[in-house]
Order: C-alpha cells, then structure tokens, then sequence
C-alpha cells in the first residue's frame, strides 16, 4: 500500500519515501480520492514520477488523474533544465552502499578508505536505527563522471549514511580489481546504471583506473592546486623577467590550458591564452630544423603570483642554464602534495604509454636538459625527483645521460633522462601518480593500466593452468585424459605443450594487441566518458556488514519519456448560429461534419500529405495551414504558441513517424477523441466569458484529438533510443525510460516532439477547416471563431518559482492542462488580462468546462489545472455492465443526438466510465488552480 | 486459451498464452486484431512479411506491436493473424490480413506500451502481458 495522508482540503500528500527525490501531491476532493486510491497503480505512478533525476517541487497528479503508463494521466512534473548533467556519484563504482575497506578518490588525488569518512566532521540528522543519516563537514571534493560531457568532474559530497548488518557481495573484474557491495548499489553499466543484484558474471562495468596516493592528511585546494601547477610549469612553462615586468607562460593542448586556467581562477589568478604560430630553429647533435608550428600559450601577469611562484622555488629565466631543486615545501610536503607536483610535472614531461611490441610496453622516461656544467645539479633534480617516487612506492628506475647539442651560448648541453622500470612501476606509477593537466596522457595511462592488469590476469591464469596440467600428470592422468578435463578452459595445443615440456609460460596469441585495445577503449570513452571491464565472479560475502552512503553533489536531470507524446489537446470554437436554426438541422449536420472530419482509423483522411508538405507541417505546424489557405491570421493568434512550436525539426522524426502521419491530417483518431456541438449553458463569469467571446445559450464546438501516429511513433522511436544510450534498469518503470534535457539524444528528442506537437496544432485547424466549411454551407451567414487550442500532452520550457527562486523548467504535462494566471506573455494579447483559457472535457454527452488560468496555480500545481473527467471504470468493465441501449437513452433523455463510430465505441466512453466531470472541476475551482468560467451542455456528438 | 483482456481503467491490457514463445506472439497479434476490429473477425486476403530485432523479450514484444500498428496507419493493412518464428531476439512473420480500407469502425491503437509488459516462461509454456495506448 502507498501511504497517502491528507493535508488540507483537497489537498493529498504521498510522503517522500525510498528512492523518491520529492514527496508526491495530489488534488483531489475526498469523494474522488476514494476512486483515486482504489487503483493503487495510479499512486505507484505518482511515486515513480518522484524518483526520477532533477524532478522539482512535487510529483502532481491532478483531481482527474488515473492510471497511465509510465506517468499517470493528469500527472506533472518539472525537471530542471540548466544544471544538466548525470552525474553517477563515482567513478566506475557508484558510491553508495560499498563497505567500509572501499578506497574512494578524491578530488586532489588521494585514496581514503569509505569508512574513514564516518571520522569526518558530521552532524548527525536522522537516526532511525539501522541507518544513520549525517551531514558532512567535508573538506574532500571526490572525482565523479558526468556522463553528459563524458568527463571526470569533482563534486561535493553533501550526506552520509552508515547501515550495519547489511548482506554484501563481491565482484572481481578480468583485471583482478575487487569490490564489496550491497545487491542495490547501482553500478554503471554501457546501458546504465543497474543495481548489482542485476548484473552477473560477463557484464561490463565502467572503472577508473586511477587510484590515487592512499594518504588521509589533509592538504587545502590552494596548496594542491599550487603543488601541480608548480610541477608542471617547472616542465612546461617559462619564467621571464624582463624591464622589471615578470612574465609567466604554459604551454600545452588547449583543453589541457583550460584546466590551468580553472584552476589559477580558484586562487583568484586571471590568465589567457593566445594561439601563436611560431618560426623554430632546432639544433640537435644530429641536424639543425627549421619549423613552424602553431600553439596555444597561456600567459599571466599577475605581479603578486609570479612573485609567489618565485618565493616557492621557480625559477626565473632559461631552465637549461641554471640550478634548479624540488623546493623543499614539496619535499617535505604531505604525501598528496608530492604526488600533485610530480603529475604536474609528468603531465608536462613524461613520455606518453606506448608499446615497443604487441603487448609490451616501452620504459617511461622523463629527459631533462642542462648544460654539461650543471651536470651535478641534473643528478641532483632527477634524484629529487626520484626520492618522490620512493616515497610514494616506485622504487625501479635508473638515470642516464648523453651528450646533446651546443646551445646558443655556445655551450655544450646534455640530456638526462629518468626511467622507470618495469611492469610493476609502471602501473603503480599510472595508477597511482597519473596526469595532471594532460589529459590525453591521463587517458592512455587509465588504457595502459587496464590492458596491464588484464594482461597479468590472463598471463596467472595460464601459469595456474599449466601447474595444474603438471600435477595432473604426476597424480597419472594420462595425455588423453588430461585434454578432456581441460578442453573447456584452455586449447588442446597448451594442455600438450605443459603436459610434455617444461616450457615458460607467455602471453596467448589470441590476446589483443594493445593498439587494438586503444581503439576499442577509445569508443567507450567517447560514448561514455569511462572505460568498462568484465566481471569474472560475483559471490555473497558471508556474515553482516556495515556499509556506508554518500550523497554526491550531483545534477541530474532528465527528460522524461513515455510522457510526453501527442500534443494531444482540445480546440473551441465559437458559432454565431442560433440554436432554435441548428436544432431543425441536427441530423444532417452529425452526417456531414462526421465526414468532413473522419476517424480515419485505417483509412486516412483527405489530405493525403506529399512528403515535402509532410517536413513543412512537422516544422511549421498552423502556419503551414495558413500558407495553403487553411487557417485564418485570427486562428493562429488564438492558438497555444500560435499553433508552431520553435526549435522543431522534421529531421528527427523518422521516417517511419512520417509515414504513419502523412495519411491522417484531419482525422479525429477513436477512443476518447471526439466532436461535439455543445451550447454555453451556465456562466459564472460574466467579465472573463466576455473577454473569450462566450455568451449564453451561444452555440460552439469542441475539437479533442492530437498529432495522430507520427505523435506515437516519435514516442516508441525515441523510448528505443534512450534506453539503448541510458538504459532503464535503474528506473522504477520501463516506460519512465529518460535522458537528460541537454544530452544530444535530449535534445533531438525535444525538436522531434515540437515537430509532433505542431502535426497535432496542424491537425486541429485542419478540423476547424472543414467543420467551418460544413457550418457555412449549411449556415451561409455563420460566423465561426477560434477561442483557443491547447494542448494538454506536452512538455514546455516555462519559468516558475523553485524554493523562492525563479528557475527554468521543463514542464511535463500528462493529460494535464496549463493555467497561467494573468499578465504571462505566453497568453494571447486578447487574453492577457484575465488568464489563459482552460477547457475541461466531460466524457461524452456530459458537461464541459471553460476555466480561467490562475496564478495560485503557477504558485502551487506548475501551472497546471486538470483536462477531462478522468476514467474510472476499464473499457471492458464499461462493456459489460453497460449497454448500448442504456447510453442512448440517457443522452436522449438529456436531449443530446449521437452519431458514434459505433455502439460499442459508444458504451466505451459512456458517462458512467469517468468521474464526475462536475466534481472534478468544482476541486479545480476551489483549490483556485482553475477558475470556472462558463459551463458547455452538449447538443450532439460527433464521434470519430 | 490464446488470449485474455484484463481490467485497465484507461487503456487495453491484455494477457496472451502459448506452448512457446513464437505461439505467444502469435496470440498477440490475435489480442491486437480482435481488440482493433472491436471483436469481429478479419479477412485473410493478403499476406506479409515481417522480421523484428529487439534487445531483450520485451523490446521484442512492444517492436512486434509497434510494427503491427505501423501497418495499418502507414499501409492500410489490418492484421488478422500472423505465423511466427523466433530465434534469440530475432522474430520472423507471415502476417495475414485485409486492405482496411474496408473496414468502418475500426478502435485505433495509438502505441505500444512498456507499462506492466512481461514475457515470461512459465510450467505451461510461455506467457505475455502488455498495455496498449488507445
């Protein structure tokens, strides 16, 4: 059961719970909550809504909600727009629910055990048992992905919780790495993030090879920014005073400068960076060349940093032809200031990982350059440098040196070079030490790192292998006896080979070379800004264990799909016939207006569109009808959004959508679309009906009916796409399938459901066309008007106020209607004093409403008030207990004519299957989210 | 029994049966004409043929319908039946049927849904479940 309470009248609340980011809000006067709560889906639904990423405010479904798919119907929701990214917490591995001995990587570099973190300053908020819910006093940023600009970013950590008794599993990866984690931490996959307990041996992970120094002293940004920035300068910048002007330069790749220049921003330094083209002379001892080149240089000026810099060891002037020593502030720097300034300078410095063969890879070097009098001083900086590597754990390498060519000054010079040796330093070096400010050399370290570790895997599973053929000879296993026990896990060549011989063991043929493996990983990165590796083995871990809880700072946000589909929504328009005049007519005119505006369900209608007229009307939406003479220049001012939304794009509708739709321009569709001739009954509001040009006992039309198949098949093309690039088995519901507003597949999907929206405004003033045709035929003097289209299936881009705080939103509306209150510019001039207009459908042969848009309603329900009756009884429920007979007496009964596709269409939509329209709208008009206007009694309905 | 339509308050579930999975699709192409033809059979004058990929059963199922739906909007061809062969996530069909266009009162299917979609392999066989937007 979903717990719901009520807070105040009409007001109903379903607490924030589990997964759900904001508590769920539904309007509903008590009568209509007991319809309401019978169906627990539609609560479901409201929850689900709430657990998806930058969801604002509350998940709202309104007075006439009902179950739906993905949302409910009467559902909306408004995601924030601007902070746009997914940020999955950590890298590789999620934080979230890992024990304690997890190492976790913190902005600067350092890898500090989860459980530690419980050590921080905290204040403790809930504590309910189990679970202790704290906020950190955190001087830690830690390194997420932000799978938007598929980049690592660091991000605050703002919460953390511990839970003790928790059933924990580990997971291996083909590169040996190990975590522990509960079934419900999700961890990023290619399709995204999926909770563990859904993942099995032989899917891929995303990880992030580096790890960092594992060192908890604490160092300030200022000084870790200092420290890298101090190495990698020290390699790749200049250092000048001249006429008294000190001047500091960078050089490098322009993304790479961007970072330096982010972060000389946090120590309040202004730097640019210039592209210069250059003019190069080079003398080597084996050639003199002349080259031009062009780079990016990033330069600063400030007096007072230069002078910091100079105070901290820099040296001013040519590197090659003076003293220079690791400043002692380094030296004896905590551990994670050591391996700042050393990345720092490897970023600048260091040969980037390549092999010298398939799979083996080539020592990395450092060369530093001197003139042959500053030998000693050479031998004295690499071997600074080199206690640094000591210190943090790498202890194979060796200096050498040669001669080089003689400078300007007409000395000798000599270049020494550090390197580091072996496979084991070599991964401890990425691993730990890394890049920084280069991310290239970043990227193919986290590469070279995994292939290694992979590599080394394989390479012990094969010596394992080979041990295990030995002994198995030395217990008697015979050859043929050996081959059979080991078929399944390895060639029958190796079983011979360590059967017979006493051969070594090497790398399998079959393993990939690494420039192939770059270029797989290559792809990952770019798809998904992380690289992903294979589990091995999933196992339980026995006993209970304590876990731990970040909350990372992250902006999530999404579009949400299965929601927005149709622009489905109503039109009414106004006649100036007279009633006594339409009523003698009744019959002929249910004929003719049903087919002028066909169903058109698998017949099509009569505007067959070429395919060119087809892109104009997805792009241009009303305006097309007008431009073919379809529309009048007051339809289209009456018109949400003048019936064409912007930033629509044909192109991203497929072909397939288009196909569906070129037939059914001025079709109605079945189900619940409908037309239907109605008379202004009741006005509650002289001034407002006024101002729409209502007036009682006045005869109008209501037109309900969307953007047909291109508006469905836009929605299950772009569901396939999104779950293909983000997956779905992270969300509460398949049909929830998202993206974030600004990702590329968002934004293709946000032109590709304005281009449906403007097939549905099309479509609608394509009816009023034909229905102002039959009506002036038959009433030559008939003067037919628009009052207003909107629509009510349909995402928009609206500001609205957040927490006291103006902010854009995407607003999704499910069959919900938008009521903006008066003077927003997005009402029609006409309109613009009073509110937008609202129409609220009864079902079928029941009243309809005009409501008024409020600004309680853009304060308390995103602007949204409710579209229709709302369902409460199933369709083949309503066939059942309903009867055809019964449903044409009634309207009979209540005056009203029917000419309906068919009886059992009819009984479908029968008054007794949805609320009372009546209740619905008085809980609107009370709440004050939509203000009754006029009331519409129905004279005949034209179904499709 | 082939198929069964259960309670929805706004929009069409139902439950489809079969010894294997192939049957299931079979059945649901069934579901889908009866519901669309309200009941009344559908002639079988025209054949066609029809391959799906999907990524998982699911996929498969909503692709199916999604298909089936696209037919009559884009092609005027209404599904009555269809012969089904399934390999992994790869479906073929002979779908038979009728030119629409003769049939007047036709309940459109707007789309297919995920919402409460299974496929499912049970002691009796295989078994399928899915809502459709109507």
């Amino acid at each position: 059961m979903v717990e719901i309470k009520k807070i105040k009248e009409n007001v109903w609340e379903i607490p924030k719970k589990g997964k759900m980011h904001v508590p769920g809000r539904i309007f509903a006067s008590d009568k209509l909550m007991e319809t309401i709560a019978a169906d627990q889906k539609i609560l479901e639904q409201v929850g689900n809504v709430a657990q998806l990423e930058g969801i604002q405010g509350q998940s709202l479904a309104l007075s006439d909600c009902h179950r739906g798919y993905g949302f409910s119907i009467g559902g909306v929701a408004g995601f924030h727009t601007d902070k746009g990214v997914i940020s999955p917490g950590g890298v590789g591995y999620d934080i979230n629910c890992l024990t304690g001995d997890a190492e976790i990587l913190t902005e600067f570099g350092q890898s500090i055990p989860l459980q530690d973190f419980a050590a921080s300053t905290t204040v403790s908020l809930i504590s309910d048992g189990a679970r202790v819910l704290q906020k950190l006093n955190f001087l830690h940023s830690l390194q997420t992905l932000n799978t938007k600009e598929r980049s690592m970013e660091s991000q605050k950590a703002i919460g953390f919780t511990t839970k003790d008794n928790a059933q924990v599993f580990q997971i291996t990866l083909s590169s040996g790495q190990q975590i522990k984690a509960t079934g419900d931490h999700p961890f990023l996959t290619q399709t995204g993030m999926v909770p563990l307990e859904k993942i099995a041996k032989g899917d891929r992970v995303g990880v992030h090879m580096f790890k960092g120094i594992a060192s908890q002293a604490p160092v300030s940004p200022n000084q870790a920014i200092m420290a890298k920035l101090f190495g990698y300068l020290l390699g790749d910048g200049s250092f000048t005073k001249a006429n008294g002007k000190t001047q500091l330069w960078a050089y490098g790749e322009r993304k790479d400068l961007l970072d330096i220049q982010k972060d000389l921003q946090r120590l309040d330094v202004s730097s640019h960076i210039y592209t210069r083209t250059r003019d190069h002379r080079i003398t080597t001892k084996y050639e003199s060349r002349h080259f031009r080149t062009t780079h990016d240089e990033l330069k600063v000026t400030q007096r007072a940093f230069c002078d910091l810099l100079e105070e901290l060891g820099m040296p001013v002037g040519n590197k090659t032809r003076q003293r220079i020593r690791v400043p002692r502030w380094i030296k004896n720097g905590p551990k994670a200031i050591k391996r700042l300034f050393l990345a720092g300078f490897f970023g600048a410095e260091m040969s980037t990982p390549k092999t010298s063969s398939k799979t083996s890879f080539m020592c990395p070097t450092v060369d530093h350059n001197k003139i042959a009098d500053l030998t000693s001083n050479a031998h004295d900086f690499l071997g600074d440098v080199a206690m640094l590597l000591e210190d943090l754990g790498i202890h194979k390498y060796r200096i050498s040196q040669m001669d080089d060519h003689v400078n300007k000054y007409g000395e000798g010079t000599r270049r020494f070079r550090l390197i580091i040796l072996g496979e084991q330093s070599m991964v401890r070096l990425w691993q730990t030490i890394g890049f920084e400010y280069n991310q290239k050399r970043s990227q193919m370290a986290n590469i070279a790192c995994l292939y290694v570790l992979q590599k080394q895997q394989e390479n012990a599973y094969r010596v394992r292998l080979s041990q295990e053929i030995k002994s198995f000879r030395k217990k008697g296993g015979t050859i043929s006896e050996a081959r059979k026990r080991f078929a399944h896990r390895i060639n029958k060549r190796f079983v011979e080979r360590h059967y017979y011989e006493k051969v070594g063991q090497r790398i399998s043929l079959d393993f990939p070379s690494f420039e192939t493996f770059v270029e797989g990983k290559k792809v990952e990165l770019a798809k998904h800004g992380c690289l992903f590796d294979t589990i091995t083995h999933v196992e339980p871990v026995k006993g209970k264990h304590t876990v731990y809880d970040f909350n990372v700072q992250e902006n999530h946000n999404f579009v949400a799909n299965g929601f927005i589909v149709s622009n489905c929504g109503v039109r009414l328009l106004t006649t100036t016939i007279p009633k006594e005049a339409l009523m003698g007519k009744r019959e002929e005119l249910i004929q003719e207006l049903n087919k002028a505006v066909p169903s058109g369900v698998g017949r099509g209608g009569d505007f067959s569109l070429s395919k060119e007229d087809m892109e104009d009307v997805l792009n241009k939406g009303s305006h097309w009808a007008k431009q073919k003479g379809y529309a009048t220049d007051e339809d289209i001012d009456k018109t949400e959004d003048t019936g064409i939304i912007q930033g629509a794009d044909a192109k991203e509708v497929s072909d397939k959508a288009k196909k569906r739709g070129r037939g059914q321009l001025g079709t109605l569709g079945s189900g619940n679309h409908f037309l239907e001739l109605q008379e202004v009954e009741t006005v509650y509001d002289e001034n407002v009906a006024k101002t729409f040009g209502l007036e009682k006992g006045q005869i109008c039309l209501m037109i309900h009916t969307g953007s047909r198949g291109t508006g469905h098949q836009t929605c299950s093309d772009y569901i396939h796409k999104m779950e293909n690039e983000y997956g779905w088995k992270h969300l509460p519901d398949r049909e929830l399938t998202c993206a974030p507003i600004k990702s590329d597949l968002g934004t293709q999907y946000r032109k590709a459901m304005a281009a449906a929206a403007n097939f549905a405004f099309c479509n609608r003033q394509i009816i009023t066309h034909q229905v102002r045709k039959v009506l002036q035929e038959n009433f030559p003097e008939a003067d037919v008007k628009v009052v207003y289209d909107i629509a009510h299936n349909i995402a928009k881009f609206e500001k609205h106020v957040v927490d006291g705080k103006e902010t854009e939103l995407c607003v999704h509306r499910k069959g919900a209607t938008r009521s903006f209150g008066p003077g927003r510019k997005e009402i029609p001039e006409d309109y613009r004093e009073v509110g937008c207009p609202i129409f609220i459908p009864g079902s079928m042969g029941t009243y309809s409403y005009v409501l008024v848009g409020t600004k309680e309603a853009e304060d308390i329900s995103l602007a949204s008030t409710a579209h229709g009756a709302g369902r409460v009884m199933s369709r083949s429920q309503a066939k059942r207990d309903i009867t055809p007979e019964h449903v044409k007496q009634e309207l009979a009964a209540h005056g009203v004519a029917i000419k309906a596709g068919s009886v059992k269409g009819m009984v479908e939509e029968a008054p007794e299957a949805y609320k009372d329209v009546n209740e619905v709208v008085r809980v609107s008009d009370e709440l004050g989210i939509g203000k009754m206007v006029v009331r519409l009694k129905p004279i005949a309905v034209v179904k499709g | 029994m082939q198929f069964e339509f259960l309670e929805h308050t706004a929009d069409v579930k139902f439950r489809c049966y079969g010894k294997t999975l192939a049957e299931v699709f079979e059945n649901v192409s069934r579901a889908l004409s009866h519901h669309t033809n309200r009941g009344e059979a559908v002639k079988t004058t025209q054949t066609k043929e029809l391959s799906v990929e999907g990524t998982d059963h699911q996929n498969l199922l909503y692709n199916f319908i999604d298909e089936i739906l696209y037919l009559l909007d884009a092609e005027n061809f209404l599904v009555a039946e269809a012969s089904v062969s399934i390999e992994g996530n790869n479906l073929k069909a002979t779908l038979k049927g009728d030119d629409s266009k003769g049939y007047d009162n036709l309940d459109h299917i707007k789309a297919a849904t995920y919402a409460e979609m299974y496929v499912k392999q049970t002691s009796k066989g295989w078994e399928a479940q899915a809502v459709v937007d109507v």
